[in-house]
């Protein structure tokens, strides 16, 4: 028997995303459950809960997180994409 | 149809449970576990409250019927007022009361009123989720190197499971029955009943409320809280 | 040396110079960013001492809780212990996360390598002294909490924010508490709540420390931006807060000095015995022993479950 760190995510109304609250430190995934709503839901609405252990999680490195920044090769992804480009062909072709 | 009396005998179970269990929210360092505990604690406090309400107890007449009370007038089951040494013994002194409180429930909501019908319902969810807690905790211990902590505590806690102090002696043996086959299915054995005798629960549990009632009778006619 | 943007991540900036720049121009700081080793160190100083701070203090009221005299105050002080034992969790996982562990903040309060607040020192000696003292231990708390959520660690800053309300929470209980006692009109209480009073308020005064002068920001934490105010700052911070809130009771403030000569004016008070402080925080107080007993005896009892689940071990890996 030995703890590991447990993830956890609550869900604050019906139809809301779960969200990360903070981590306990459990011998199995039961107890987490448990130990989590008492940890983290005393005083939040809160319609359920989920835990997952913090090994199971993948994740980026910091070196890698710059490949959020979104590069301006992909604006085409983006709504006001669309307005430019047309202003700019538009430009192009009357001059 | 649950008498008053079985309400009240109820409810000072309830409270003494939590007043006990309170205790053990300070017992570091599984923190978890401690908020977990003090969940509960409140979860049972809450259940006396409702009780003693239904009765007609509230505010200053239920502080000074839990005050002023001598400790032979709680109409305690012994295994509630059991003062657990440590967290093993905690364990299954909680998983046995849970039991007990499941086979009360039971015989509870069949003879209810409406009006009480929706106090048990909210208590045996609540009820429900403890008792899968301690039962939990139980199956972990046995499959630990503290498994001989677990089998003392058993051997111990397992005599007040025969000594139901006013509640009817029906329960008695189902509550002992039901426990020692969950138990038996987990390859674990419950301690043997005692009769009323061999278990000396009287004298700790008077030191206790004696205690619980010391600052409140220092000023009896003033309201301290 | 380079110009350090904000838009960079700390990982990027190369010397412990340009780190201490680049969180004095804002820079936070994410769980398992890479940090110099010495950030990360302050950051553990921090959460661990304040994760002893809350599983200790909390031992001043619990041991109350068998006795306490009303059934709905029961409720609330089982909740108040229950929430400081969570603050305590809360901060525990923040020092775990930096490399540390709570197991290791208990050992080294009781091996004497670690100290505790002058506040902790002693125990409450009477029923109405609980209130007071709560009042003004839970209004420092809260004052010294507003000027750290603006550090510049993030899962500590998280932590802060989610403490904040429950103390705001206690600190209107301990209000609620004094008022129903001195609603009784009974001069023993009354007595009892201004003795108590006299007792506590030159021991929180003390609580924020010594004025530092201007060297204070030389200090890494100030550097590193954990801390961001003076110790004189916040004390300033909460004589601002409680003195009316102690007027407003009718309670007489047991500091003839204390005054300011404006609104917004500095507070003048009569400074306390640092010296005494001092030797109380090293162990001499009236209830450092006890308070030593009480923790040995929790750590004792529980080791066995303790060190059956690995709680002390290594194995509970910092970051994310």
């Amino acid at each position: 028997m030995s703890n590991q760190v447990f993830e956890v995510f609550v869900i604050s109304r019906r139809g809301e995303p779960a969200r990360h609250v903070g981590s306990v430190v459990a011998p199995d995934s039961v107890l987490a459950l448990h130990q989590a709503k008492e940890t983290y839901t005393r005083r939040m609405e809160c319609v359920s809960l989920w835990v997952a252990p913090r090994s199971a999680i993948t994740t980026f490195t910091q070196e890698e997180e710059i490949l959020f920044k979104v590069a301006q090769a992909k604006g085409y992804r983006q709504a006001g994409y669309f307005t430019r480009h047309s202003e700019q062909t538009a430009d192009q072709g009357s001059a | 149809m649950l008498s008053e009396t079985e309400l009240q005998a109820w409810a000072d179970d309830e409270f003494v449970v939590a007043h006990i269990l309170s205790s053990h929210i300070t017992e570091y360092t599984h923190l978890e576990e401690c908020l977990a505990i003090g969940s509960f604690a409140q979860d049972e406090l809450a259940h006396a409250r409702s009780f003693y309400e239904y009765c007609g107890l509230r505010g200053r007449d239920l502080d000074r019927y839990i005050f002023l009370r001598t400790p032979d007038a709680f109409a305690v089951t012994p295994l509630a007022t059991y003062q657990p040494g440590n967290f093993a013994e905690l364990v299954v002194k909680q998983y046995l009361y849970e039991v007990l409180d499941r086979l009360r429930l039971d015989t509870a909501q069949k003879q209810a009123t409406d009006a009480l019908q929706t106090l048990l319902t909210t208590m045996r969810s609540e009820e429900r989720m403890h008792y899968d807690h301690w039962i939990h905790w139980i199956r972990v211990l046995a499959d630990s190197p503290a498994r001989s902590r677990l089998e003392s505590a058993l051997e111990k806690v397992g005599a007040y499971c025969g000594l139901s102090n006013r509640s009817p002696a029906i329960w008695d043996a189902a509550w002992y029955q039901q426990a020692e086959s969950e138990l038996l299915a987990a390859g674990l054995r419950l301690g043997p009943p005692e009769t009323g005798a061999e278990v000396a629960w009287q004298e700790p549990f008077a030191t206790l409320i004696g205690r619980m009632q010391s600052i409140f009778r220092e000023h009896p006619e003033v309201i301290l809280g | 040396m380079g110009h350090i943007m904000i838009s960079q991540l700390p990982g990027a900036v190369e010397s412990t110079e340009d780190f201490v720049a680049w969180v004095q121009a804002g820079g936070l700081v994410q769980a398992g960013d890479p940090m110099p080793e010495s950030y990360r160190q302050q950051a553990l100083r921090i959460a661990s001492f304040q994760t002893l701070a809350e599983l200790v203090g909390v031992l001043l009221f619990s041991e109350w809780l068998d006795r306490v005299p009303a059934f709905v105050r029961k409720q609330m002080l089982i909740a108040k212990i229950q929430d400081e034992v969570g603050h305590g969790h809360i901060m525990a996982r923040v020092a775990e996360d930096l490399g540390g562990n709570r197991m290791a903040i208990l050992e080294d309060y009781l091996a004497g390598r670690s100290r505790l607040l002058n506040v902790f020192h002693y125990d409450f000696l009477v029923w109405p002294e609980i209130a007071i003292g709560a009042l003004l231990q839970n209004s420092a708390a809260i004052v010294q909490f507003q000027h750290l959520v603006k550090g510049s660690y993030i899962p500590y800053v998280r932590a802060l924010r989610k403490i904040l309300p429950e103390e705001s929470f206690h600190f209107h209980q301990a209000r609620n508490l004094i008022q129903t006692l001195l609603a009784q009109r009974n001069s023993l209480i009354r007595h009892q709540i201004e003795e108590g009073l006299a007792l506590w308020f030159p021991r929180v005064l003390a609580y924020f420390g010594p004025p530092e002068g201007e060297q204070f920001r030389a200090n890494r934490a100030f550097q590193f931006r954990l801390k961001t105010a003076s110790n004189e700052e916040v004390r300033q911070a909460w004589l601002t807060k409680i003195v009316p809130v102690l007027e407003s009771l009718e309670l007489q403030i047991p500091d003839p000095r204390l005054k300011r000569h404006d609104k917004n004016g500095t507070w003048e008070y009569t400074e306390p015995d640092w010296n005494e402080v001092r030797k109380v925080i090293a162990g001499h107080g009236p209830a450092s022993d006890h308070r030593l007993e009480q923790v040995r005896g929790i750590y004792e009892r529980n080791r066995w479950l303790t060190e059956l689940m690995g709680i002390g071990e290594s194995n509970v890996k910092p970051g994310f």
